[in-house]
């Protein structure tokens, strides 16, 4: 049995039979679950990820249903956006893979439009700032060298929701599912037995390329190389190499327009760079202002 | 399919979809494959990623354009008139394939004196009758020089008198109808243009020579060639651009790419679909098509061919074993009351040919019978030929609709087809289906048609419906076993993997049990036309009780065994018996089809996918190093991949070229050897010239690769297609244009018209309706929508029924993007959300400024996302051949606002879980840290 | 792992693959196949022909070539997520410095003070309880899944702020305590530290040690908040210096505050002591004001455009409170009353700090999902300083292009 990600209330009457588990579940759920020790990937070479060639995509959303299908996900209701052919909009703690459509239809010469289409999905990044606020240590990076979070042991504190500069993870909502956050796993179940994650499984054109980033980074670094000399002069990857101030992508894209035309953040922030230089003025002003009153205590007046 | 058929000798796809990685172009035209056809796309993907140039020429920008190199926009319903441009260009600067023409076409082929083309008849061939809206080609005389002239049957039409009032259809204008129904006889596919054996080209009585009059300088007046340089003459650059709202240069770049990518060296493919079969001239896009690809040399060829993209998962096989009323399996045409098919001896005289593969003709149909008859039929009596139904009428889906609106019908089965929603002009079909007394759906969902009486927001009150409506729960795919005849013929068979849930039952066990249950009722009678149904061999049960996979027993009594009616599709020798299990032999592929009652053959296209009893080839999943992959799974005819492939060497036997090798002449071994079975006889030498009074397979020159045409050749003139023997362009029944090439003629003269209050027409120039409206598909959604629309993670994806228009358009119209809008058409009206995007583009017409829009046909009134729908706007019109409609194009209008009255209401609540199994298990946690025991922590 | 290998290696032949068949007899014998390993059509490149094709392009419209504010952007939606915290978070945020703020001041007069401010002292203890007693609750209740509060403390990760701070904040939730008790041991007139020595030797020991970690503890508690937000990717907070020292001193003044209004409301009496002790804590007060005035106007200028989403909307008001509520404070502070007046006065000054502190909190929390939800603020988050990006010169020509070529929809 794998972790049920979102459980509904719809659902849970479903598992009816199955109390007497649910109970157990229960019962070991009243203590934290403690912290082993998740074996780290040595190198570039056993850390899977994904290299999402925009440039192949067709637009199918067949990663997209995959995902929900395998990891059992919630339709997220029927909201018409007219953002093209895109009516999930962005990623959710429910849309683990979206599809993003951008009209780029040339005025005049029919022969130069475009309609980008990218697969988004979780960066998995390699220093990823939703694995450095999680205080429960929920999210981990596992055995496959991929952020995790370990649904048995998010709170829903909400804190990796605000730190990702990527706006991938949302939490679940609290009344009708679990309230945890959720985001791609990046299959960790079916790594585990040996299966292609299922987004990547049911890309009909391998615009979604599941590997080992090292051959990946590789792989994608020749198809650049290859486009250019097709004359695809804009073709870029994104999230290769490190982007500025952040650490490379394990689930990295090739690009052939501005990253903000896909809703990708340009130079998307480390906000954890500093941190301990902040730490230092806030402990500093404290300290001051209490050293301050001390003093003024200290006086007679 | 026709359009190949007329052309080639077989309706299907010429090659298959992964052979298109191996192109150098791929012109897309009439289909959206990225979007109806996703997983296939990845093979145009493969060859755009290995350099080849794809172009999409489509109304609309859809998700296909943006992956081809380039897309040309034109106005819905010009594809002839943009291809006859391309064949102009061709022509005209001597562009085409000079050998693979001369040898491998009949451009050399001399054309009967009396023979008239558009470009004499302003716009209409010879042989035209007025009365009858159709062609007689034997008079008009589309016909070889020296062949004899015939009268060609026309069918009588189906008692048509005073028109009578039309069903209880719902609202809408009442209109007195302009025109009543043409004859009946056309329409009928004829086994010709669907690849069959009987040519209209010529007379019964003295057929197509094999070798009739030519001239190899292609230089007569009256030679193919220079008839078809004279048909396109007028289709230039700048005319076409004219009629399709392109620029002339659109066209000449398309024309360029499609030459420097074809010859010895290179290779192109043309794939298309329902954008153009959909028209009342698709027939003919298609036959355009095949012009092109002859004269560029690309059929027969690796990354060549036309890639017909079919629909449903075997629509292929239900033309190969039809579903269709006028043919038998395998093309084999069903007989009709007016011809002289009284005598079996006669209509295979009458149907085959005395010369290429269709010599075989009788030995096809009398397996077909003996299959069907068993010890009943006998070459004595005719293999009890006399049984077979005749044809009186025509019977295909959209002129029996129209029969049924007028209450001609009183029972009805649909076996997974939804009319109410998919079905063109669904309000006429749904007033249809009211008039039945009783309607027997086999469904796994309740869709429009089951439930019209109670949920169609724009019929009539549910006591006023008195249709009896018996909705029968089909069992899924999982849970049947059987085969798919895709795109590319190939059968693939798949095992049962579950019993059905609960009453639901396979199509196979309703069909076999009705049929067992009508035996049952006829089993005494004495009357003569029992004796069919008596005699029908009807015995598919297991030997031994069925299992599933993991061994249990099925719970389902009455099954047949699916492996026992592909068996007798296969084949098998009346007396000789299988050595190994005791049975009758099966037969190892339709060469051993006999006439003389010791074979019987269901279909004999599909003979030897089960050639021994422990040998269902549809079942093999081998892969190997040939790229063909000729051990997945099996196609029809025998294996061959690429059909025609003996094309792929040059008349003397080598490869055109190294890079484009296919199959080829071995002169060590006298064989054809290469990477697919030569669709050609294996030992025929390239050199071989049939005698003069050859007949059969004989009068095939080993340089002659279409062995299904009685001269061996790919037809650029065909007189096989009812409409005319060159593609002419003839303008949409509703268009806002008049027809720019032949002035006098606006729509297709052949084109069959069922008007009638419910089925009114604007027709062209249309005057009352400005906008050109065209339907399309969406990856998200299936067909008419009950597979995909009560499944909200579908439905997430397109939740609403929207309409694609252009900026310039709803601004003049005051339409606002996400807003409601309603779309007009003479049938109807309909609300949508308005999609306005630079995607569709106004086009210049003619002068005049045309606007497009786009509605995807996938809403209807039954699910979880219900909408109006498309079709309420499309109309009922046929062409002549297989009697397609034109839900590709019509004449409609649109405003902003909602049309109050006509919104569905959802037949289904919203599941955010469309599935209701828990997560898939594996066989590990998924949990990082170890298993804590809360693998499923639900709070 | 070979299944994915397979895909990696070869995408196209995945499909491909040998599945075994278990129904499979005998072998093909297939005669006709050419033993040849792989005809040339599969291996050979299509090399482009004679006709050239463009490569499409990012392309200009001409009409948005030169509007501004065609920058690119994927429709009207925000790029980043809203942070999910809610009401109990800026409420946590507030009284969780206030009762650090209050602790600080408690023990610096109790310490420096010697004895002088005991009033402080004690009532700054009580009024640190009484401010912390509400933040387990809220922060419990924020939680997605509040049952699982305490895997808050499965772990001990400092380089997680909200890690940190939960301990940390139980660890002062310990420090103040035992400080509570010392208070009510002395308010029975049994302060240990006056017990008999060894006793009172080992109890003032054991209070400096007690101090020694609760201030420490206090202090975080006091800024780790601001901390906290500054290490998220949303455009108002993300990494901006000044937040914590921003919080730091917002604690501390409000910490002052409710300990000078809690003192006023318990006595009816003006007393000499403790209108000194009163005016060291407006002094106090008016220090930390100095301090989070500079700390804002640091935070303003180093947010930049991206702080504007404290002007706009709902939050614009909330903040505007704020400064006024703090000028206000001050004003009433400095106001010339004298006698009755006095005491009033001085306990609207402290409100009105307090009200100050509370919409700042509010400002900020709120002010932070406001800009999360706004596309073109969220974008800003992750603008390139210059030569921050590797391939920063075909980016930004990348951008010009792209920036100019953005037909929206909608
Ligand atoms: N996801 C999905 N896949 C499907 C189906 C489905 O419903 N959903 N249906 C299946 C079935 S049954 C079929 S038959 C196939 C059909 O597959 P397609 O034919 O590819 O499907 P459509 O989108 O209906 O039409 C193709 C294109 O024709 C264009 N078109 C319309 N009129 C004209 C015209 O006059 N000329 C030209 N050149 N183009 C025109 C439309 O704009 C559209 O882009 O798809 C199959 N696959
Ligand atoms: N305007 C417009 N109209 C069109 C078209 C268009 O392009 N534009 N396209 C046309 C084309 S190409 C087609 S093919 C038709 C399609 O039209 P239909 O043939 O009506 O196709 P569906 O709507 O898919 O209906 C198929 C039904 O079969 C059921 N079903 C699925 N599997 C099984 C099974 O195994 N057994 C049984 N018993 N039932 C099953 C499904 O639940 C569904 O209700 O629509 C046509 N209509
Ligand atoms: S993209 Fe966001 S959620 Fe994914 S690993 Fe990076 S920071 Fe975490
Ligand atoms: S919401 Fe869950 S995963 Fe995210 S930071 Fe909090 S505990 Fe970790
Ligand atoms: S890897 Fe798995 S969880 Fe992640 S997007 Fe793909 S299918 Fe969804
Ligand atoms: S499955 Fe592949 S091609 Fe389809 S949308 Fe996803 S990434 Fe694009
Ligand atoms: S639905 Fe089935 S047949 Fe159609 S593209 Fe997808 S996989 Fe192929
Ligand atoms: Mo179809």
């Amino acid at each position: 049995m794998i972790s049920l990600p979102i459980i509904s209330s719809e659902q849970n009457q479903h598992f009816e039979r199955r109390a007497l588990q649910d109970a157990m579940a229960s019962l070991t759920n009243a203590f934290p679950p403690r912290r082993r020790e998740v074996p780290q990937p040595a190198d570039d070479d056993q850390v899977m990820g994904f290299f999402t060639d925009t440039t192949l995509c067709i637009g199918c959303k067949a990663c997209e249903v995959a995902c929900k299908q395998w990891n059992q996900l919630p339709s997220d209701g029927l909201n018409f956006t007219g953002y093209s052919y895109d009516n999930t909009g962005r990623l959710s703690a429910t849309t683990w893979r979206h599809v993003a459509f951008k009209e780029k239809i040339a005025e005049n010469d029919s022969f130069q439009s475009r309609l980008l289409m990218l697969s988004d999905v979780c960066k998995h990044c390699q220093s990823a700032p939703c694995q450095h606020a999680c205080p429960t240590g929920s999210i981990v990076y596992n055995q496959f060298g991929d952020v995790y979070v370990q649904n048995d042991i998010c709170n829903g504190c909400g804190y990796c929701i605000a730190a990702c500069p990527f706006g991938v993870l949302g939490r679940a909502d609290e009344e009708h599912d679990d309230g945890h956050a959720h985001k791609c796993t990046l299959c960790m179940d079916r790594q585990e037995d040996g299966l292609t994650p299922a987004c990547a499984k049911s890309c009909p054109t391998s615009s979604i390329q599941f590997g080992p980033v090292g051959q990946l980074r590789e792989a994608a670094r020749r198809r650049v190389e290859k486009l250019h000399e097709a004359g695809h002069d804009q073709a870029y990857l994104y999230g290769c190499d490190p982007l500025g101030d952040y650490g490379p992508l394990n689930s990295f894209f090739l690009l052939e327009d501005h990253p903000n035309e896909y809703n990708l953040p340009e130079a998307p922030p480390q906000p954890f760079r500093g941190q301990g230089e902040r730490y230092a003025a806030s402990l500093a002003v404290g300290a001051l202002l209490t050293g301050l009153a001390a003093v003024l205590f200290a006086r007679k007046g | 399919m026709p359009g190949l058929g007329a052309s080639f000798g077989r309706g299907a796809a010429t090659g298959y979809q992964q052979d298109l990685a191996n192109s150098d172009c791929i012109l897309i035209m009439g289909s959206n494959m990225a979007e109806a056809h996703p997983v296939g796309f990845r093979w145009p993907m493969k060859a755009r990623q290995r350099g080849a140039t794809l172009i999409h020429v489509d109304p609309r920008f859809s998700r296909t354009s943006a992956c081809c190199n380039l897309h040309l926009g034109i106005r819905a319903g010009s594809d002839i008139a943009f291809l006859g441009g391309i064949i102009n260009y061709l022509l005209t600067h001597d562009k085409y394939f000079p050998e693979y023409v001369l040898h491998y076409t009949n451009a050399s082929t001399l054309i009967a004196e009396e023979f008239r083309d558009t470009e004499d008849l302003e716009g209409i061939f010879s042989g035209y009758d007025e009365q009858q809206r159709a062609y007689n080609s034997g008079q008009g005389r589309w016909a070889y020089e020296d062949s004899q002239a015939q009268e060609e049957h026309v069918g009588e039409p189906i008692g048509e008198t005073a028109p009578e009032p039309q069903g209880t259809g719902g609202a809408g204008p009442q209109r007195a109808g302009r025109r009543e129904p043409s004859s009946a006889g056309a329409g009928m596919h004829g086994p010709s243009v669907m690849g069959g054996a009987s040519t209209h080209a010529t007379a019964r009585g003295a057929p197509t020579p094999a070798h009739p009059p030519q001239d190899p300088t292609l230089k007569h007046p009256r030679c193919v060639l220079q008839l078809l340089k004279k048909h396109y003459a007028r289709y230039t650059p700048e005319t076409v651009a004219e009629v399709c709202g392109c620029r002339p240069e659109d066209v000449v770049r398309v024309a360029e790419l499609l030459c420097a990518n074809s010859g010895r060296e290179r290779t192109s493919a043309i794939v298309y679909a329902v954008g153009w079969t959909q028209h009342t001239t698709g027939v003919q896009m298609i036959r355009a098509a095949s012009i092109i690809q002859l004269l560029l040399g690309n059929i027969g060829r690796p990354g060549g061919g036309i890639m017909a993209m079919r629909g449903h998962c075997s629509i292929q096989g239900s033309t190969d074993i039809p579903t269709l009323y006028d043919l038998l399996p395998g093309y084999l045409p069903q007989p009709i009351c007016t011809a002289n098919h009284e005598k079996f001896a006669d209509f295979c005289d009458q149907e085959g040919l005395p010369t290429g593969y269709w010599s075989n003709f009788k030995q096809f149909a009398a397996s077909l019978l003996k299959a069907w008859y068993g010890d009943a039929a006998t070459p004595q009596n005719d293999f009890r030929f006399e049984w077979l139904p005749r044809i009186d009428g025509d019977y295909s889906q959209l002129p029996f609709f129209h029969h049924m609106t007028r209450g001609r019908v009183k029972g009805y089965f649909l076996f997974g087809q939804n009319p109410a929603g998919g079905g063109p002009n669904a309000r006429l079909h749904r007033a249809g289906l009211a008039r039945l007394d009783w309607l027997v759906a086999a469904d796994w969902f309740e869709h429009e048609s089951a439930s019209f009486w109670k949920n169609d927001p724009t019929g009539p009150r549910p006591a006023e419906i008195k249709t009896e409506v018996f909705l029968l729960p089909a069992a899924s795919i999982l849970s049947k076993e059987g085969t798919f005849t895709n795109t590319q013929r190939l059968l693939q068979w798949h095992d049962k993997a579950v019993v059905p849930e609960q009453d639901c039952r396979s199509d196979l066990w309703f069909v076999y049990n009705l049929g067992k249950r009508l035996k049952q009722l006829y089993a005494g009678s004495t009357r003569v036309q029992d004796q069919a149904i008596q005699a029908l061999t009807w015995d598919y049960e297991y030997d031994e009780p069925p299992r599933l996979p993991d061994g249990s027993l099925s719970r389902i009594a009455g099954e047949p065994d699916a492996a026992k009616v592909l068996q007798e599709i296969n084949g098998y020798f009346v007396k000789e018996v299988d050595p190994q299990t005791g049975k009758r032999k099966l037969l190892s592929g339709f060469t051993d089809c006999r006439d003389d009652g010791s074979t019987a053959c269901g279909c004999w296209i599909y003979s030897g996918v089960y050639p021994a009893y422990d040998r269902n080839r549809a079942r093999d999943r081998r892969t190997g190093d040939n790229p063909l992959q000729p051990e997945w799974a099996w196609a029809w005819p025998h294996n061959r991949r690429v059909m025609y492939n003996r094309a792929s060497a040059d008349p003397e036997g080598r490869p055109w070229s190294e890079r484009k090798k296919l199959i080829w002449w071995d002169e060590t071994n006298q064989k054809w050897l290469g990477f697919d079975e030569p669709d050609f006889p294996p030992d025929k030498p390239p050199s071989y010239r049939p005698p003069d009074e050859a007949q059969g397979m004989d009068a095939i020159a080993g340089d002659q690769p279409f062995i299904m045409k009685p001269d061996g050749v790919g037809w650029l003139f065909s007189p096989a297609a009812k409409d005319g023997p060159f593609p002419a362009h003839y303008e949409p029944v509703e268009s806002p244009f008049g027809n720019l090439l032949y002035p006098k003629q606006n729509d297709s003269p052949t084109t069959r018209y069922f008007e009638g209050p419910l089925n009114l027409l604007d027709h062209a120039p249309s005057r009352q309706f400005p906008l050109i409206g065209c339907t399309f598909r969406l990856t998200e959604h299936y067909l008419s929508g009950p597979m995909s629309r009560f499944n909200s993670w579908l439905n997430e994806l397109q939740p609403e029924m929207f309409v694609e228009l252009s900026p310039e358009l709803a601004a003049e119209r005051g339409i606002a993007h996400g807003g409601w809008c309603v779309v007009r058409s003479a049938r109807g009206a309909i609300e949508a959300r308005a999609m306005v995007t630079n995607r569709l583009k106004p086009l210049q017409v003619q002068g005049q400024t045309v606007h497009q829009i786009g509605l995807p046909f996938h809403w209807s009134y039954a699910g979880e996302s219900v909408g109006c729908q498309a079709n309420d706007l499309t109309s009922l019109v046929c062409d002549p051949n297989v009697s397609i409609h034109e839900a590709k194009v019509f004449a409609c209008d649109i405003a902003a606002g909602r049309a109050p009255g006509l919104t569905p209401r959802p037949t289904a609540p919203y599941r955010r879980w469309p599935t209701q199994a828990a997560a898939p298990d594996t066989s590990r946690s998924a949990q990082a840290e170890g298993q804590i025991g809360q693998g499923d922590c639900r709070s | 792992m070979a299944d994915k290998d397979a895909h990696y290696e070869a995408p196209w032949t995945e499909n491909l693959r040998h599945r075994p068949d278990p129904n499979r007899v005998q072998p093909l014998v297939d005669g006709g196949h050419a033993a040849i390993s792989a005809p040339p059509w599969q291996s050979s490149p299509q090399s482009p022909p004679g006709v050239s094709l463009e490569p499409r392009r990012a392309h200009a419209s001409p009409q948005s070539e030169t509007g501004s504010e065609s920058e690119p952007s994927y429709y009207d939606v925000s790029p980043l997520k809203r942070p999910v915290w809610k009401w109990q978070i800026a409420n946590y945020f507030y009284f969780g410095g206030m009762s650090a703020g209050a602790y600080l001041i408690a023990r610096a007069a109790d310490r420096a003070g010697r004895g002088r401010h005991r009033a402080v002292a004690r009532t700054g203890v009580w009024v640190a309880l009484a401010a912390l007693a509400p933040c387990p609750p809220l922060l419990i209740d924020d939680l997605g899944d509040p049952k699982r509060f305490h895997h808050m403390l499965r772990v001990f990760k400092p380089a997680s702020p909200m890690n940190l701070g939960t301990w940390m904040l139980t660890g002062y939730g310990g420090a103040l305590a035992a400080a509570a008790a010392r208070e009510l041991l002395r308010d029975f007139g049994l302060a240990p530290e006056e017990a008999p020595p060894p006793a009172g030797e080992a109890a003032k020991t054991w209070l400096d040690a007690h101090d020694l970690a609760g201030i420490p503890l206090a202090t975080t508690v006091a800024g780790y908040t601001g901390v906290l937000l500054s290490c998220t990717a949303n455009p108002l907070w993300c990494k901006n210096r000044w937040l914590g020292p921003l919080f730091s001193a917002s604690a501390v003044s409000t910490g002052a505050e409710a300990i000078s209004l809690a003192l006023d409301l318990s006595r009816r009496e003006e007393r000499e002591e403790q209108d000194a002790s009163q005016r060291v804590l407006q002094k106090i007060d008016s220090a930390a004001h100095v301090a989070e005035a500079v700390c804002i106007t640091g935070f303003r200028r180093e947010a930049g455009e991206k702080g504007k989403s404290l002007e706009q909307g709902p939050v614009s008001k909330v903040h505007r409170f704020a400064t006024g509520a703090l000028i206000a404070s001050e004003v009433l502070k400095r106001l010339p009353v004298k006698g009755k007046w006095r005491k009033p006065v001085r306990m609207l000054a402290a409100a009105s700090g307090l009200a100050a502190g509370f919409a700042l909190r509010w400002a900020m929390v709120y002010g932070g999902k406001q800009a999360a939800d706004d596309p073109h603020t969220a974008r800003l988050v992750s603008r390139p300083q210059r030569g921050e990006l590797a391939g920063d010169e075909a980016r930004s020509s990348l951008r010009v292009s792209a920036a100019s070529g953005a037909t929206e929809q909608r």
